[in-house]
């Protein structure tokens, strides 16, 4: 097969200086040519390009400009290793402001343009920022913008710094988050992976094939190899197919991002806009996730224009994509070889300058008329803003317009170290290889090290269970991995480049060694190091070696950092994935919103509860709704309060355990008030308990704690109980509970016709009775919440709205939970978590009588004669009393007397009573029990106010209100 | 002040409530009769009410009375109105009402929207005899069960809106993904 | 994106769980010095390797249960009911 030649007879004039697409081959398709842009300038593409390979055919080399020093950088790579290409890409709706020029494939309209310059990366402003690097070495930051402070500089540095700009008009979406669980899980479809994942569907496995590339085949795609009889990339193609044929599934554009517990990893699929994330649930992993060429280190190797030789010869092969005309190839191993051969076919003039003496390769490069300097290094390159030549160390100065360097291999071990793994450095072939082998996974091929394909072939066939007469016959140039980086050149007159997305140098890294930074954590943090979001895939290698050497230790010696995920940045769309707006965060609803919405209610989430927190007309509704509840009637809908059943033989016993107020005493037909306390004596919950029978109660907790109370419950009853005779079951979906109060209610719940009798001698309050609602069972309890007379009925909740429009139609007005607050704030009716926080006891809120009283058991006891219990200068509640007419704002700290005032307490309630006709407040004061009548002075950002301790009721504090007769 | 009612989607009106996607049918209904039953007396009271015994999230039931199973001595009985289980010897019983929302997911990609809500291997056969029905779907506490072509999945009333708006909201993803 | 195979339910994820604490802490009597409650308050042993800890399978069962996991690995050893002498049918 003879490839096709740049000065073939279709083209004019032997040097093709533009003219970068070979006119056949690769897999782009000719017939659909795809137009986009890079900062302005429109080109033409193929489909199967990525927006990279488009670049290059373009001519565009330039591409970026460094984070640091605005340096012109362009394509080192062509897959996930590539540092520089990051650009900002719009295509029809879609934006992605940081997008990966080797990772896109191109679509047609898209638009590029550089990001992180001012102006563009032709033409960057702050390019000067290159003329002060002396200035601004790693870790400038640490000595110098220090004075007055950070904070002075920090604005224009960011500016300065930083990636893609978000346009405020991105709307990414990602895609639903779908679950897989399979036998064998393949990660990476090259030669070991395709391998693998057949080995495993024969064995009779469910397979998942995760490859980022948009086809399978991996280095298959663009190296030399034949296996089994036909090329690899065709035999690489035609297993994909059979796979998926055979069941396996296949997901190419799909990143494993992260290997995580319990066998089971994250995926990342790119399909437009943000992509979509998958979580996979394996019994076995297979990582063939392969090995990532290494630059080389000599001065100015960072020029646009400069590439690695495998990178070269993938755009070759599967681009058509010819990077330069006059390439010189930059080695200590025989990789470029392959890519040297390649372009010399097409016509390139090539040289090749290998730092070895003599190695056969060379023989046969010299055969196909490619010049080979032996001995030889590159000391710098030279040209402006491209390559346009290379001087080596000898002093001999070549003309190019491509260099390939190639500095050995490293292979890709992140998933290995996400699962725990430890590498370890194998010095023959100067890489980091997996360590000791990790649970559930199988590391293959050339991530494991592998010397040649067979090699890479036959673990990939164990580790998905074939046996090795299953592995295929293949012939390909044996892989030769290069040895550890080669430092020779790293301290040359010319600044050698390292990291490129952080522009950290070789004389960075000799900075931090003489700064005693000499322990690779201390380097990579110290001279951020490997720490962009290229996570050091070209540079951590090459930096562990420049401080092995600056140290005078082995790289083994001088240690290795780890990798977390994500192995590539992820869109934040594609974790969100469907889980935005409503679905984010879902709440409970009542069973009665149709009716809320109707009547025109403000829906707030309290808690995890929708409810209504006023109706109609925001402005007034509380002082509108305060009254008509101090003055007629109100209905609220209370269905969110919890309705926990405990049930059997011990239930008494259980609640008396888990209460601090004791249960037992209760007869049927009877509710109290009670609180339960937490193992530190806080208060966890309060709630309102009713006897129904002797082996039955129901416990009404506060809407926000019903999952919790149901597991505290059950935690104490599993603890202690015998399992046959306590339980507890949570009702509350059962119920729609509706509170009917004000001095009418009695009026509304006689025109309600329940069929109980309202007598207030037979129906006493704190008691309970059952009755009839449209034919089904109603249970109706005195419990007032806002201190007037109050019935709470609770009926089946499928009844919830014809109970609400029942009693607006025969009076009761509608109560939101804003209203309900101010109501029962002048009342002194605290609210756990309001007035409560994680410390407060029983007695600090005027319940201290069953912590006497208690000898038996119970949640919290031993907590409340401890000495912090009983120590003077507990916060207690009191009521805050103003003149005039503001309410104290919540939260304002009541001060200590004298010189430097502390904070001895703070505003819980504050509202407009409208009972009290005054503001009321509640709030939590040292000692504030034996206070009542001292005036303070409260604090709250800045201004002071003036309050006097009260008792924590500002109306009717006999509720005599309960009873009331109308 | 801070009005969040045109944020969350109004609840659906069980009576009526319905969605169709390609390949998949959902409806939903409130289960006329709810109880919650336990203690060691729970199969003789399950025997009692018609039902062989409770089942778990594998496991299908196409009878109109039938029992979920919740924790070890624990099931929730649904269906018939007119059978109110007694506390009998070793059991005791609360009832439910209509509290449960029933929510039918039919159809041939009902497999792959439920792949959508867990990682639960729907498919597996049956497991131990001791399996809760309950489980996190779509982030919520829904008890399942296999039902017809597809599965049921039981929400307490004040959380199904929240399932049914997942439901809505990913009925037209679940054909993506790679075959 | 642990999975625990709750005796009673089998492999459930971990969102299904909840963690409570240390397993092996029994309350101790009303009597205890004040240092002792403290303790059995505020002590975690935040054991480095195999440690048994006390979940509660919130989402499925409700049952308690003691997971023997390895900290460091989060290798799960077993899953025990927390009172299995006491469990019922």
């Amino acid at each position: 097969m003879s490839a096709p030649r740049m000065d073939g007879p279709t083209m004019d004039g032997p040097r093709m200086r533009g003219l970068r697409r070979l006119p056949e081959g690769g897999e782009i398709d000719r017939s659909r040519p795809l137009s986009f842009s890079f900062d302005g300038r429109a080109h033409i593409g193929y489909a199967g390009d990525t927006l990279a390979s488009a670049l290059l055919a373009a001519g565009e080399t330039v591409l970026a400009r460094s984070f640091k020093y605005h340096r012109p950088r362009g394509l080192l790579g062509a897959h996930h290793e590539e540092p520089n290409a990051i650009l900002d890409l719009r295509a029809g709706t879609r934006h992605e402001p940081n997008a990966r020029a080797t990772l896109e494939p191109l679509v047609d309209g898209a638009r590029l343009s550089s990001i992180h310059a001012l102006g563009t990366a032709r033409r960057d402003l702050l390019a000067v920022m290159d003329r002060f690097a002396r200035f601004i070495p790693a870790a400038f930051y640490y000595k110098t913008f220090m004075w007055p402070h950070w904070h002075v500089y920090e604005g224009t540095i960011r500016r300065m710094a930083g990636l893609g700009r978000v346009a405020a008009d991105s709307r990414a979406q990602g895609g639903a988050l779908r679950h897989i669980d399979v036998d064998l899980c393949v990660i990476g479809s090259g030669a070991a992976g395709l391998a693998a994942a057949r080995a495993g569907l024969k064995a009779g496995r469910s397979v998942l094939l995760v490859e980022q590339r948009s086809r399978v085949g991996g280095a298959l795609l663009w190296r030399d190899a034949v296996i089994d009889g036909v090329p690899g990339a065709r035999w690489a193609q035609d297993l994909g197919a059979a796979l998926a044929a055979g069941g396996a599934r296949v997901l190419t554009q799909t990143t494993a991002v992260g290997l995580y517990d319990h066998n089971s990893a994250v995926l990342h699929e790119r399909s437009g806009d943000g992509g979509r994330i998958w979580q996979v649930r394996a019994r076995a992993f297979v990582l063939a996730t392969g090995a990532i060429e290494r630059p080389l280190l000599f001065g100015d190797n960072d020029r646009p224009g400069i590439m690695l030789a495998d990178a070269a010869l993938e755009y070759l092969r599967r681009y058509a994509v010819v990077a330069g005309s006059e390439v010189v190839f930059a080695t200590g191993n025989d990789t470029a070889y392959q890519a040297a051969l390649a372009y010399a076919a097409v016509g390139a003039r090539c040289t090749v300058v290998d730092a070895r003496t003599d190695t056969p390769a060379m023989a046969a490069a010299r055969a196909a008329g490619i010049e080979v300097l032996a001995g030889e290094r590159i000391e710098s390159t030279l040209g402006k803003d491209r390559v346009q030549g290379v001087r080596t160390a000898s002093g001999r100065t070549l003309p190019a317009d491509l260099l390939t360097v190639s500095g050995g291999w490293t292979p890709l071990i992140h998933l290995y170290c996400h699962a725990r793994g430890r590498p370890r450095w194998d010095a023959e072939r100067g890489v980091l290889l997996p360590g000791a082998p990790v649970q559930g996974a199988t590391v293959v091929g050339a991530a494991d090290g592998a010397r040649s394909l067979a090699d890479a072939l036959a673990q990939g066939v164990q580790a998905g269970g074939g046996a090795a007469t299953d592995v295929p016959a293949c012939i390909a140039p044996p892989f030769d991995w290069g040895g550890a980086p080669d430092t020779r050149m790293a301290f040359g007159a010319r600044r050698t480049w390292v990291d490129l997305q952080h522009d950290v140098t070789a004389k960075d890294i000799a900075l931090a060694v003489r700064e005693n930074f000499r322990a690779v954590e201390h380097l990579k943090r110290y001279t951020t190091l490997g720490m962009a979001n290229d996570q050091g895939r070209t540079s951590n290698v090459n930096g562990l070696a420049l401080l092995a050497e600056r140290t005078g230790r082995t790289i083994a010696e001088a240690g290795v950092t780890t990798f977390r995920p994500p192995f590539l940045p992820v869109p934040i769309a594609a974790v969100v994935g469907t889980q935005r707006g409503e679905l984010q965060a879902p709440l409970r609803r009542l069973a009665a919103e149709a009716v809320h919405r109707e009547e025109r209610a403000e829906l707030r989430g309290y808690g995890d509860m929708l409810r209504p927190a006023s109706y109609g007309p925001a402005q007034d509704a509380m002082t509108r709704e305060c009254k008509a509840a101090r003055e007629r009637c109100v209905i609220l809908d209370a269905s969110s309060l919890g309705k926990i059943e405990v049930l059997g033989p011990d239930a008494a016993a259980l609640l008396d355990f888990v209460f601090y107020t004791r249960m037992s005493s209760l007869a049927p037909g009877r509710l109290r008030y009670g609180l339960a306390l937490a193992e530190s004596g806080a208060v966890f919950d309060d709630g309102v308990v009713l006897r129904v029978s002797a082996d039955r109660f129901v416990v009404s907790c506060s809407s926000s704690h019903v999952a919790a109370m149901t597991a505290h419950l059950e935690a104490w009853r599993e603890d202690r109980f015998d399992l046959s005779r306590a339980f507890v079951h949570d009702t509350t979906p059962r119920w729609a509970t509706m509170a009917i109060s004000g001095p009418a209610s009695k009026g509304v719940m006689t025109a309600l016709g329940l069929g109980i009798d309202l007598d207030d001698t037979a129906f006493p309050h704190m008691s309970a009775r059952d009755g009839r609602f449209a034919g089904e069972p109603a249970r109706v309890a005195r419990v007032s919440f806002t201190g007037e007379r109050s019935y709470e009925v609770s009926v089946p909740a499928g009844l919830a709205e014809e109970l609400w429009r029942r009693a607006r139609t025969v009076g009761a007005e509608p109560l939101g939970v804003e209203a309900l607050g101010a109501l029962r704030c002048e009342k002194g009716f605290i609210l756990v978590g309001v007035e409560t926080d994680g410390e407060t006891m029983p007695q600090d809120i005027g319940m201290g009588r069953a912590r006497e009283v208690r000898t038996d058991p119970y949640v919290g006891d031993r907590s409340l004669h401890t000495p912090a219990a009983q120590r003077s200068g507990r916060r207690q509640l009191v009521g805050v009393a103003v003149a005039g007419d503001e309410p104290l704002p919540v939260g304002a700290h009541a001060l200590s007397r004298g010189a430097r005032p502390h904070s001895v307490g703070w505003i819980t309630s504050s509202h407009m009573g409208v009972g009290a006709g005054k503001p009321v407040a509640l709030a939590m004061i040292e000692d504030g029990a034996s206070r009542h009548g001292e005036t303070l002075e409260f604090e709250h950002f800045g201004t002071l106010h003036r309050g006097t301790l009260v008792a924590p009721c500002f109306y009717d504090p006999k509720g005599t209100r309960l009873d009331v007769r109308p | 002040m801070f009005d969040r009612s045109a944020f969350w989607s109004p609840p659906p009106d069980w009576r009526h409530a319905r969605l169709d996607g390609v390949g998949i049918r959902i409806t939903a209904s409130a289960a006329p009769a709810v109880w919650r039953i336990s203690g060691r007396g729970l199969p003789a009271a399950l025997a009692r009410a018609g039902v062989a015994r409770a089942v778990g999230p594998r496991e299908a039931c196409d009878a109109p009375v039938y029992a979920l199973r919740i924790a070890p001595d624990s099931a929730l009985l649904i269906g018939d109105a007119a059978h109110a289980p007694d506390d009998a010897d070793g059991t005791v019983c609360s009832a439910l009402g209509d509290g449960i929302i029933c929510i039918d997911v039919t159809g041939p990609a009902a497999a792959s929207l439920m792949s959508l809500g867990s990682e639960h291997r729907f498919d597996d056969p049956p497991g131990g005899p001791l399996e809760s029905a309950r489980m996190l779907f779509a982030g919520l506490p829904v008890a399942v069960m296999r039902c017809g072509d597809g599965w049921r999945l039981h929400a307490e009333r004040p959380w199904a809106p929240a399932l049914w708006h997942w439901l809505a909201g990913h009925i037209a993803h679940c054909g993506e993904g790679a075959v | 994106m642990q999975v625990f195979s709750c005796p009673y339910c089998g492999p459930r994820p971990d969102a299904e769980f909840h963690y409570i604490g240390d397993a092996d802490k029994p309350r101790p009597e009303r009597s205890c010095s004040d240092e002792e409650w403290a303790h059995y308050l505020f002590m975690r042993a935040n054991t480095r390797g195999a440690a048994r800890e006390l979940w509660v399978h919130r989402a499925g069962c409700g049952r308690w249960l003691v997971v023997a996991r390895d900290t460091e690995t989060h290798e799960v050893a077993a899953v025990t009911p927390m009172n299995a002498e006491r469990a019922g049918t």
